[in-house]
């Protein structure tokens, strides 16, 4: 029995009420019907798992096309087989939803079964379309196994490319963000600081950093240096307006209730406002990544001369086009998974806020 | 619901001394639109140490203005505030403040929320503050919700989170602006009992704004009547009833129509 919070005891009727109710199947299956299923929904994983058996039977028992040579059937099998044997073990997993790792195994497969059927599709399509029938050919549509041939084939100078290009984005990103983070906040907080800035981010932050290439490369010592400067200054922009709008948006009433209680400018800063600010502040880095990939590759297309994007543009050079097509997909997960590792970090810091909005 | 005192732990370092407030001759004005716009007219106010009183007025009339001087967040254009004699120039944690709205920082769960006034004050982790902090959540009858985030609570367990902020570190002086306006009739009754109690067991001098009359009735001591704005004291009207206070007594009823028909 518990203690409502007016102090009067609830009767005990409640609480056997909502147990009853919540254990009434009619209830239970109305509402699972509403809802998507959060959990496995096993006729799905069935297809998913019987598309991935077939996707990589049809590769190796279909015969390759004798058109042209086919590259990567070996390491597209092991691909295909691993999910295939991966979805195996947590199907195999989720039949036992009572345990923790059961229930994570079974809301896996229940988000993402749809996903792994569409997927199988696509590989096996293309796969079909090319190294089976040879429909379409390299070097324009290379078969999927070739991308992993070209990577490997190439994996020292696409190495350090990844190496480069992060190296150039982490200290952009490192750089502008703390920089944006600082004068957002100094232009939030005082008010001759937001009279002389405003005019220089208003000026300076909307110009496309393609237009600043001339003029940096000739001003700083190396390109490297100037690359990270571009980025930066892509990044400084969203993250500087964000601050500051987020702020100077903060409730006035907890500047006055912190300060009744004592709180000097030290406290309203760091432990009020930046808070405060921070479901802007976290807009403001979703803002800047995507620009900061954008620069990156410009920068090292026009004058860094290593990196991802270096190395894309050399590849389409010498119209090696399944190397390019390899190196596009290294870019696609490396973007993709550096925007849902910072979403993911938002969604956990943030989760004090009402209504949060989880992408 | 009103139980009989039970010891609260009183604030570490700290002994409790009065609560006099008095305003002399404060006039506030501010500028809207380049024009000055006059809010107080030349208030007199005094306030015994430990007594309860309620300002009430049309809206608009700057209540809430006169409570903000108090808290020292602005100055008056003219006059002075002493607080225990001494000239207020500033916040002071002595003097707490609760809004319509609870004002908590929804990033930090209830228990910290409380806790608000000690860590400020770099006291939060001293075991004599913990002990206060948890009879307070306590006493306001959050224990279950120390954990929770604001956005968790209901609009009545907010405002009593927020009456806990005030009261911890032992203010002598509780500045209250509207803080039941927003609630519904059974939660504001509940809080009305619950306010009562806090006062008559902390001693503290409380002065607030309403623009509920019965409720100015039911808490004070004395109900201050301002004038539309600029403001003026019209009457300052001592309500010696017996508490607790029922609506039903006719004194309390001809309390009532009087300073409605001052209102009206």
């Amino acid at each position: 029995m518990t203690t409502s919070t007016t102090g009067q005891r609830t009767p005990p009727a409640t609480a056997d009420r909502d147990l009853a109710l919540s254990r009434d199947p009619g209830i239970r299956a109305a509402l699972t019907r509403r809802h998507r299923p959060r959990t496995a929904d096993h006729r799905l994983v069935a297809v998913a798992v019987g598309a991935w058996l077939l996707t990589t039977a049809g590769i190796v028992l279909v015969p390759d096309t004798g058109a042209f040579l086919v590259k990567g059937q070996l390491p597209l099998t092991v691909l295909a087989g691993t999910i295939t044997a991966v979805l195996l073990v947590v199907w195999a997993v989720s039949a036992r939803p009572q345990t923790r790792r059961g229930l994570r195994a079974s809301r896996w497969l229940g988000a993402w079964s749809a996903w792994w059927i569409a997927l199988a599709v696509v590989v096996a399509a293309w796969d079909g379309l090319t190294a089976k029938s040879g429909v379409l050919r390299p070097p324009y549509v290379p078969p999927p196994g070739q991308l992993f041939t070209e990577v490997w084939a190439d994996r020292v100078l696409l190495g350090q490319s990844v190496a480069n290009s992060a190296v150039l984005l982490v200290l952009g990103l490192v750089i502008g963000g703390i920089s944006g983070l600082l004068t957002g906040l100094w232009m939030g907080w005082s008010r001759r600081a937001g009279y002389w800035l405003n005019p220089i981010v208003k000026y300076i932050g909307p110009v496309p950093t393609l237009a600043w290439i001339p003029i940096v490369f000739i001003a700083f010592p190396n390109t490297f240096w100037a690359a990270v400067f571009l980025v930066s200054l892509t990044v400084w922009f969203p993250m500087t307006v964000l601050t500051s709008a987020g702020i100077r948006s903060v409730p006035k009433s907890y500047f006055d209730v912190c300060q009744t209680l004592g709180a000097g400018a030290r406290f309203l800063v760091l432990k009020v406002s930046l808070p405060a600010a921070l479901p802007n502040i976290f807009t403001g880095i979703f803002m800047a990544l995507p620009t900061a990939f954008v620069t990156l590759t410009i920068a090292e297309t026009l004058g860094v001369n290593s990196g991802l994007g270096w190395y894309i543009n050399w590849k389409k050079g010498w119209s090696a086009y399944p190397a390019m097509y390899a190196a596009i997909v290294v870019m696609v997960l490396l973007c993709g998974s550096l925007l849902t590792l910072q979403l993911a970090v938002r969604n956990r810091v943030l989760a004090w806020q009402k209504d949060l909005t989880r992408w | 619901m009103v139980t009989g005192p039970t010891p609260l732990p009183a604030s570490p370092g700290k002994e409790r001394v009065a609560g006099a407030v008095d305003l002399i001759d404060i006039t506030q004005a501010f500028l809207v639109h380049g024009e000055p716009l006059p809010v107080l007219d030349h208030v007199d106010l005094s306030v015994a140490p430990g007594q309860f009183v309620s300002l009430v007025g049309p809206s608009g009339s700057g209540k809430s203005t006169l409570l903000r001087l108090v808290t020292g967040l602005d100055r008056p254009v003219t006059g002075t505030i002493y607080v225990d004699g001494r000239r207020v120039t500033g916040p002071d944690p002595s003097r707490g403040l609760v809004f319509q709205d609870p004002t908590l920082l929804p990033w930090l769960t209830v228990a910290r929320n409380v806790a608000l006034g000690p860590t400020i004050q770099g006291g939060k982790d001293d075991p004599g503050w913990r002990a206060r902090i948890d009879a307070m959540i306590a006493m306001v009858g959050l224990d279950d919700f120390r954990d929770a985030l604001p956005a968790e609570l209901s609009g009545g367990m907010a405002q009593r989170a927020s009456l806990a902020r005030a009261l911890v570190t032992e203010p002598e002086i509780l500045l209250l602006d509207e803080p039941l306006g927003k609630l519904d009739a059974l939660t504001r009754a509940a809080l009305q009992t619950e306010l009562a109690r806090l006062w008559q067991h902390q001693g503290f001098t409380a002065i607030m704004v309403t623009h509920d009359v019965e409720e100015a009735l039911l808490l004070s001591d004395r109900v201050v009547v301002f004038s539309p704005r600029p403001a003026r004291v019209v009457a300052d009207i001592a309500v010696d009833l017996d508490r607790p206070r029922t609506q039903d007594d006719p004194d309390f009823r001809a309390l009532r129509r009087r300073i409605l028909d001052l209102l009206a």
